[in-house]
């Protein structure tokens, strides 16, 4: 049996995969991998099929322990660091885990959102076409739920050549301004406020979860006209919630599908994943930007995440030594394209 | 049938645009707003409108969803940039009259159990005292309106319905409750809203059915949908874990009635 048990678990670990689209109007968000280029990464390492789900790991990773058959594996997105009875591991490349063997992954140093990979995908139901957990409404992923320490998983059939390789992505230094769009709600902005959003830095905070991210400023509150006086409307991903106390609240994945409270701007699609993977203490600030910018911008993102299977070489089957590893830059674990 | 992207006039008290509005949500979502308010006109053109982009092959269209007094429409900015698709859709809105299209589309009428008071609605009493009236009193005005289905959103197959008389118009409870259970009815702001999954809420839980409008497990996994009509049939607590018990999916038949006229 192709199995994987886990031994300890970091408190918000969930299997995604791409999503869930098209399921907006029965009030079902799309969900999937809040880095959907560390997935992608994942899925080429351990050569899997686009419908292969990974474990999100948020900040703290946990123990797991192979079954009965060695399995491909690979850990992508934030930095985590990770390592099989006491062999560290290099990022963004594939490696086996033996019968038995115990692969422990720590706590994030760089980015929040890691992603652990396995030939041949976490083998659980298609709900509503996708392996995504919906925690919010328990279904999808391993039981609707979490993982929690005992559970044990069966994984697929491995459909790639079973080899271990390694991806050569530029590193990305983390962004500072998060380019947006004004949305038509922020006209309820008093006079002025534009400008003082726009001017103000702000501080991501810890509490995050696959919903959403709160921000804080040091700065009076950004008020709003009748703010609470809005008809529901759809929530797009990204989207900035100004709530009552005025500090901005980012809208990922697993937002509500629709709200109430206004959102004054949404960050374009190509800043998102970057934005997601800053940690809790990183400062930025928001930049307007037109339509234009935004699709050239998804543009680009979209054919760098196309051209990454040219970036994959195959390794040597033994794991690089301690010295060698640490003459390495590990400071690749925010996997995203170079702006 | 004119269209702008700015400011508009409403024509009628039922909260109509003279102009449909577009808004755009980042680069990928556009909203296509028919009304002000979420009267039985607005929501008829909203539906009117989904349906058509429903059946119709639209260029780089992902998905849309109705939200009571609009339409949201994901697509791809990367096959059809935003204002072509923007160009497109106002080519479409111009096609018809949604709002009278909106009167001329069915809908089904379905009766919904629910338990009221008690463990299933713990804030049906302190209710009725603050209105100074019995809860037999609060139940009977929340059973003897017909509510419609202004949307779904929140949180899977959440519905959102209305409008209740007058005396449930009331605002939000200061404090969110973190967790109420799945299948809770709860009222504020003249609506009802009905759960299919466990949620936090500000509004006042009345009630619970044992009917879940979503169930992933379920096919269709949605029964009720946006513009059906709703009517409760109260039951009691034995009759609710009967049919809780007699199927965990809510697979049970729903009773089917007779819907309205449309206004």
């Amino acid at each position: 049996m192709r199995t994987l048990e886990v031994l300890s678990i970091g408190p918000y670990v969930s299997v995604q995969d791409e999503g869930r689209p098209g399921h907006l109007r029965h009030g079902v968000s799309s969900g999937g991998a809040i880095d959907p280029l560390a997935l992608e990464a994942g899925r080429l390492l351990v050569s899997n099929e686009h419908e292969c789900a990974a474990f999100e790991m948020l900040a703290l990773g946990g123990r797991w322990r192979a079954g009965d058959e060695p399995l491909l594996m690979a850990l992508t997105g934030a930095h985590f660091p990770a390592h099989i009875e006491g062999r560290p591991l290099e990022p963004l490349c594939s490696f086996w885990l033996r019968p038995g063997e115990i692969l422990d992954i720590g706590v994030a140093r760089i980015g929040n959102y890691g992603y652990l990979s396995i030939a041949g995908g976490i083998d659980v139901p298609l709900v509503l076409g996708s392996r995504s957990t919906h925690i919010r409404g328990g279904f999808g992923g391993y039981q609707g739920r979490l993982l929690q320490a005992g559970d044990r998983l069966s994984i697929g059939a491995a459909s790639g050549a079973g080899k271990a390789c390694r991806l050569l992505l530029q590193q990305e230094s983390a962004i500072v301004e998060v380019r947006i769009l004004w949305s038509a709600q922020a006209a309820l902005l008093e006079k002025g406020e534009r400008q003082r959003f726009l001017d103000t830095p702000f501080e991501i905070t810890h509490e995050r979860d696959r919903m959403g991210v709160r921000l804080k400023s040091n700065s009076d509150p950004i008020r709003l006209r009748n703010g609470l006086n809005a008809l529901s409307g759809i929530v797009a991903m990204g989207d900035i919630q100004v709530p009552g106390n005025g500090q901005p609240i980012i809208l990922l994945n697993d937002r509500q599908p629709t709200g109430g409270y206004p959102r004054i701007a949404t960050i374009i699609g190509a800043d998102l994943i970057c934005f997601a993977q800053l940690p809790a203490g990183s400062r930025v600030k928001f930049k307007a930007v037109d339509e234009q910018v935004a699709v050239s911008a998804l543009q680009k993102m979209k054919e760098e995440a196309g051209s990454m299977a040219t970036r994959l070489e195959p390794v040597a089957r033994e794991p690089l030594s301690t010295h060698q590893l640490l003459s390495q830059n590990l400071i690749s674990g925010v996997v995203s394209p170079k702006r | 049938m004119r269209i702008m992207t700015g400011q508009s006039h409403i024509i009628d008290d039922a909260g109509a645009y003279e102009t449909v509005r577009l808004k755009m949500v980042g680069e990928a979502l556009l909203v296509v707003e028919f009304g002000a308010q979420l009267s039985p006109l607005v929501l008829g053109a909203a539906r009117a409108f989904d349906h058509l982009l429903q059946n119709e092959k639209i260029p780089g269209l992902q998905e849309s969803a109705p939200t009571g007094n609009a339409v949201a429409l994901v697509f791809d900015p990367l096959h059809t940039p935003p204002e072509l698709f923007r160009q497109q859709i106002r080519a479409l809105v111009e096609q018809a009259d949604w709002f009278e299209r909106g009167s001329l589309l069915p809908s089904a009428c379905w009766h919904l159990p629910i338990c009221y008071g008690g463990d299933c609605g713990p804030d049906l009493a302190p209710l009725a005292d603050q209105l100074c009236l019995s809860e037999n009193d609060v139940i009977a005005a929340h059973l003897e309106t017909m509510q419609r289905v202004l949307m779904i959103g929140f949180a899977p197959g959440f519905l959102y319905t209305g409008r209740l008389s007058e005396m449930f118009n009331l605002p939000r409870l200061p404090d969110i409750k973190p967790c109420v259970p799945a299948g809770s009815v709860s009222v504020a702001l003249g609506q009802s809203v009905i759960s299919s999954t466990a949620h936090p809420t500000g509004w006042r839980v009345i009630g619970r059915t044992p009917f879940r409008n979503f169930d992933p497990a379920r096919e269709p996994a949605i029964i009720i949908n946006a513009g059906d009509e709703i009517r409760f049939v109260q039951i009691d607590q034995s009759a609710y874990e009967d049919l809780r018990n007699r199927d965990r999916h809510g697979l049970w038949q729903l009773e089917k009635g007779k819907p309205h006229a449309h206004a």
